[in-house]
């Protein structure tokens, strides 16, 4: 028996040992106890200056995103060594700001990326820093308290173009009301481009060969698409070219989506997949209006007759990129940046192809019907008790404003990194100007025509034209140009020019972000959404399917979320 | 120790046996165990920040919410005729083809058959499936010799009539030289007296195999049945994920796409965890009743 109790009491005591060692450990030390005053004033000095040095290196910890190119891009290149805690911006900032990073993960952008955030949260272990992609993500963070109070960071630090970026989206669409909870700014927006219309790309070459005019209407686009099936555009005497590839979900994410065909919709003046205002002033869900019935017909003798792809909804991305690759297909919808896509660069290289963006199809007043972005894309927030939150606000300075103007021998590395684009700023996060891509592409333009001074542009933009003169170079010997340079090239000049030249009609969409009975009902919803599409397009339904899915999916949640949308529009 | 009758001489011997036991338990606690306490996430509002101790409790909200969902039914028939044809077909294959491998004569051909439809099983679904989809497409070798037969192209991964064939055919092909080791090592030890018995009695071959191979290998059947009973929720994740399409949403979503959908891609961990415990709870029923039947009807069982 005495033994037992002895047993029972080294047990508990054990227990609270380790409690305390715990609870120990989630104390936050203050970082200056024991220093002496003037080393104190050199810190807060530092903390108070939107470019301040620190006196000693500042190790936080975060998560990197990485672009997709994946790491090859880098290979062969005097940066193959470089990781993603010591590259062209991690130097850069250590040596401007004496800050290091230390990462917690590192993904590439997008899901993998915010999987690991939602582990990060899951665990209740968050980085010092960190991008966040996501409202829901935010939301989340504020109210499980997990997150500093910028406010005052953001008053003190942050740097005029910063704060002129965020002013310029108006007072309404300002990226900085989003982040505002109770009146505390919690988290620095990362600004969302305006990403512009989806074009209709098409190889030029085919279409001269075809002594084919720019397609402007659906008709011209369907004309243009059937030719390339049936008049050989390649040239090899065989049936082997196709018309239109189709993204698998068809539409949605516009204009991210490349393969996506919206434009087809919007031009019929259906929006699916976005929250739009009716004739009443409420918000309606695009997908499940009676406007869709035309453009869905439309796809449907498209597909029977074998305009678009007929194997579309088995593809994978991959797939279509091939398609394209291999010299099959001459068209796509897509980006103004397609041009970085595999699918030209490779038949850029190999098959002498000529890409152009077109503006088409067009809406009733021949402009393209798009839809317009958020003004936001992601946030970066600071760990609730992190002894340096000002050092988000620093970085975001220098990503938008201190390293666009920096011209010195360390910002030349980051230029040359930008234009190989596998890592982001360790912090991914920039604030521009909402037509700031337009903005650097007539700053380009003037450069190359001689109306202004390379001297006048930022690195960025140099970065640009240097990418500009190599490739016209290139061409001018006859010689194919290096592949990151024709994407820069087309993409910036090219298509952006275009983008500047035939303005599209913008619907901004009433309501961007999810509300409750959404997260558990819109899996579902989605569901019968695409199965009804894809089936009336590939004629396993009938149109007049159309009205019952409407029916079945008002019942089955999309009234109440509807209600539930307008509900939150009008807070 | 001594009611249930072992001696005390062998205890030694048991605690080197339990040790040999112990690394195993102790994945088997750390990996399946512990993550069990998280399938309280299913009677909660499971908020990640909040942890599984501050979230709110709901009671049974959650399975309210799986039943409400409109398809909730489809998808567990989906899953349901996919689970049963596969786990059919994977018993009928393996147990013919063994017969048929253990017919044949000569060492070389049948390790060589053995070893060559073993390998698929080796390969992953994501690598098979790109495999497969281009088997199967409208230019692929399938259909085109369907064309000499004068029949039209089908696009079998965006056909309803077809979709669950394919799942369960593909892997049935995958899995059926892996499943077939078990049979033939039940065939090695049918006493081979029997057979000579059997010819000297002018039994020939066929008839050898219907009154001696097959009532031999019925014991590993049932065992085999019983033990993959427990798996009839299990359609394949990865299979389907890997070759489905929203058009065939109506044969091929099974529970667990379905959960991936709304549970992981749409944040919801309680609604994904709701289902996941359903799940194991019908799985647990089937394989209890399994064990008794196979216990009453062969007397061999699991425990």
């Amino acid at each position: 028996m005495k033994k037992k109790i002895m047993k029972l009491i080294a047990l508990l005591s054990s227990a609270t040992m380790i409690a305390l060692t715990i609870s120990s450990c989630g104390q936050e030390k203050d970082f200056t106890a024991g220093m002496s005053e003037e080393e104190k004033a050199a810190w807060e000095e530092a903390a108070k200056d939107p470019y301040g040095k620190y006196p000693e290196l500042v190790t936080y910890t975060t998560g990197y995103n990485l672009t997709n190119q994946g790491s090859d891009v880098l290979a062969n290149s005097k940066y193959e060594n470089d990781t993603p805690e010591n590259n062209a911006y991690t130097r850069y900032l250590k040596e401007l700001l004496n800050i290091q990073n230390e990462n917690v993960f590192e993904a590439v952008s997008g899901p993998d990326y915010n999987q690991k955030v939602s582990m990060a949260i899951a665990s209740g272990d968050i980085p010092d820093v960190m991008h966040v992609a996501d409202y829901e993500t935010l939301v989340d963070l504020v109210e499980s308290d997990l997150i500093e109070d910028l406010t005052d960071v953001y008053n003190d630090l942050a740097s005029e173009t910063v704060k002129k970026s965020y002013e310029s989206y108006g007072e309404k669409n300002n990226p900085l009301n989003t982040v505002t909870f109770d009146g505390k700014i919690m988290a620095i927006p990362k600004t969302q481009l305006s990403d512009g219309q989806d074009f209709l790309w098409l190889r030029k070459d085919w279409l001269d060969k075809l002594g084919l005019q720019e397609p402007k209407t659906l008709e011209d686009v369907e004309n243009v698409l059937k030719a390339f099936i049936e008049k050989d555009p390649d040239g090899d005497g065989q049936n082997d070219t196709m018309g239109l590839v189709v993204h698998s979900e068809v539409y949605g994410d516009y204009p991210n989506n490349t393969f996506a065909i919206d434009n087809v919709f919007t031009a019929l003046n259906a929006y699916p997949n976005i929250w739009i205002e009716n004739e009443d002033g409420e918000a309606v869900y695009g997908s499940v209006q009676e406007e869709m019935k035309k453009p869905l017909e439309l796809l449907s003798r498209w597909y029977k007759e074998g305009v678009i792809d007929k194997e579309f909804a088995t593809r994978t991305n991959d797939d279509i990129v091939g398609l394209i690759s291999s010299g099959k297909c001459g068209a796509y919808i897509g980006p103004w940046w397609s041009p970085f896509n595999q699918a030209q660069t490779s038949t850029y290289a190999t098959d002498n192809a000529e890409w152009i963006n077109v503006s088409a199809p067009v809406g009733e007043d021949s402009k393209i019907n798009a839809i317009s972005t958020k003004s936001y894309a992601g946030f970066v927030v600071v760990r609730k008790g992190f002894e340096h939150p000002e050092l988000a606000m620093k970085v975001v300075n220098v990503n938008s404003e201190y390293s666009k103007n920096d011209k010195s021998e360390k910002a030349n590395e980051i230029k040359e990194n930008q234009t190989l684009a596998y890592f982001n700023w360790p912090l991914y996060c920039e604030v521009q100007p909402g037509n700031n891509a337009e903005i650097m592409t007539n700053n380009v333009m003037n450069v190359l025509e001689g109306k202004s001074d390379a001297s006048t542009l930022t690195t960025e933009e140099q970065s640009y034209l240097e990418s500009a003169q190599r490739f016209l170079k290139a061409e001018e010997e006859g010689k194919k140009a290096d592949s990151a340079d024709y994407s820069q090239y087309v993409s910036r000049i090219i298509s952006m020019k275009k983008m500047i030249d035939e303005p599209a009609n913008f619907l901004v969409p009433s309501f961007f972000e999810t509300t409750k009975s959404m997260s558990t009902r819109w899996a579902s919803l989605e569901k019968m959404e695409m199965e009804t599409i894809l089936k009336i397009i590939t004629g396993e339904k009938n149109i007049s399917d159309f009205d019952s899915f409407v029916e079945q999916w008002n019942k089955s949640g999309g009234e109440v979320i509807t209600k539930e949308v307008n509900e939150a529009i009008k807070k | 120790m001594a009611k249930s009758g072992i001696r005390n001489g062998d205890k030694k011997e048991r605690l080197t046996f339990h040790l040999m036991l112990l690394p195993g338990m102790i994945i088997l606690f750390i990996f399946v165990f512990i993550p069990l306490v998280g399938s309280l996430m299913a009677f909660q509002d499971y908020v990640p920040a909040k942890g599984l101790f501050g979230s709110e409790w709901v009671g049974l909200e959650n399975f309210k919410i799986i039943f409400s969902f409109p398809d909730s039914v489809q998808v567990f028939w989906n899953t349901l005729i996919i689970a049963l044809g596969k786990l059919v077909m994977n018993i009928i294959v393996p147990v013919l083809f063994s017969i048929l491998l253990n017919e044949l004569g000569g060492k070389f051909f049948k390790r060589t058959f053995q070893t060559i439809v073993y390998l698929p099983h080796f390969l992953s679904w994501v690598v098979l499936a790109t495999v497969v989809t281009n088997m199967f497409s409208l230019e692929g070798p399938i259909n085109a010799f369907l064309g000499f037969f004068g029949i039209d192209a089908v696009q079998f991964l965006a056909d309803n009539q077809w979709f669950r064939t394919v799942i369960i055919g593909t892997d049935v092909w995958k899995e059926f030289g892996y499943n077939s080791v078990i049979y033939l090592a039940a065939l090695l030890a049918i006493d081979p007296g029997l057979y000579e018995a059997a010819s000297i009695d002018g039994a020939n071959r066929f008839k050898q195999i219907i009154n001696i191979t097959i009532p031999a290998l019925l014991p590993t059947v049932v065992l085999m049945t019983a033990l993959n009973l427990g798996n009839i929720l299990n359609a394949g994740f990865d299979q389907v994920f890997n070759l489905y399409n929203p058009i065939v949403y109506e044969t091929g979503d099974i529970i667990d796409t379905y959960v991936y959908r709304i549970g992981m891609v749409e944040g919801q961990y309680s609604i994904g965890a709701a289902v996941g415990l359903f799940k194991s709870v019908i799985s647990f029923i089937l394989i209890l009743s399994a064990n008794k039947i196979a216990k009453k009807t062969t007397g061999s069982s699991i425990f």
